[in-house]
């Protein structure tokens, strides 16, 4: 099975070039990478790491360069596709258990940090994204642990039926959202994230939270 | 209403209909947009200028000219969400592109 590793990047030229080299080393040689119209030299670092570099003109918002890196992964063939973090916060040794239950007909497979208790996740981001999955169960009837990781892994029927339209950090509720509207068979499998500073900074403000959550309704109502 | 206040409301009022009919020239809005601004914005100046168009108006909904700002305030929300509708949508145009540049120049190497 040609497993493909699709990773969307924003201004991540000094941690870009290393996870690569982390998934090469782990045997994952088809890896793409979506510059998501960073002003550094993300592009260059990727390509210059053995990854395809797909550059966005402009920065469309990390849902919009997930599914562009996967359109490409299709179009390559692929069979599973992992999404994976560009900051070097998820474990490249994990994505073995991550596709596991792709072979056994699980259509997507969700990373969870709150299974594995060895992530230490700060409290206040703990309170959010536990909120964040208490909506997703109100709103598309999926019960998980934890629903804004962006460690997954897809099926090729699964990232064909899951396009995201969702362009910024919505995207992570719109999977959900429509893995409940074509039935998909899920699972979550503990992953490990590590917090350092530099992803800390990185990632998402939990004030984005409400902004997230506003745009979750206004794509289950009207759109 | 101070006259002043009639003034400006008038010839804001004549702006936007003069405006809309040239959106209209230029197919920038269709007919039904343009007569339902015309429509409102004639009301507008008529009621500021002609107490008697206020009032009637008033006793059209059977009580007082809040119930006139509370369908004001609804339409406003209407145009707004419509708004916010088209732009979404125009971002997605965008994405769409940006996807396509982005895959294309991929395939050409």
């Amino acid at each position: 099975m040609k497993i493909w590793i699709v990773i969307a990047a924003f201004n991540e030229e000094k941690s870009i070039g290393r996870v690569i080299d982390v998934l090469k080393k782990q045997g994952y040689k088809n890896i793409v990478v979506t510059d998501d119209g960073s002003r550094d030299k993300t592009c260059a670092v990727a390509k210059a790491h053995g990854s395809y570099a797909l550059k966005h003109c402009i920065n469309r918002g990390q849902g919009a360069a997930l599914q562009t890196g996967i359109d490409f992964a299709l179009s390559k063939g692929a069979d599973i596709v992992v999404t994976f973090d560009a900051d070097g916060q998820h474990d490249a040794s994990e994505i073995k258990d991550m596709i596991k239950p792709i072979y056994s007909g699980c259509d997507i497979v969700l990373g969870s940090r709150f299974i594995n208790r060895n992530t230490k996740v700060p409290f206040f981001r703990k309170l959010i994204l536990k909120g964040g999955a208490f909506i997703c169960w109100i709103l598309y009837g999926i019960k998980l642990t934890d629903t804004h990781n962006g460690f997954r892994a897809l099926s090729r029927k699964a990232a064909k039926k899951v396009r995201i339209t969702a362009d910024r950090m919505e995207h992570a509720s719109q999977i959900i959202e429509k893995t409940a509207k074509y039935r998909l068979k899920y699972t979550e499998v503990p992953v490990t994230i590590r917090y350092s500073d530099y992803s800390k900074k990185k990632g998402q403000t939990s004030l984005n939270a409400i902004k997230i959550f506003f745009k979750m309704l206004v794509y289950k109502f009207l759109k | 209403m101070t006259m002043i206040a009639e003034l400006i409301i008038t010839i804001i009022g004549l702006l936007a209909i003069f405006k809309s009919l040239i959106m209209l020239r230029k197919r920038k809005i269709t007919l039904a947009l343009c007569l339902f601004w015309i429509v409102l914005w004639v009301t507008a100046v008529f009621a500021v200028n002609i107490p008697e168009v206020s009032s009637s108006i008033t006793s059209f909904f059977g009580r007082d000219i809040s119930m006139v700002l509370f369908f004001n305030i609804l339409i406003l929300y209407y145009f707004s969400l419509m708004l916010y509708l088209r732009t979404s949508k125009n971002q997605d145009k965008i994405t769409r592109l940006v996807r396509e540049i982005a895959l294309r120049d991929e395939k050409k190497k």
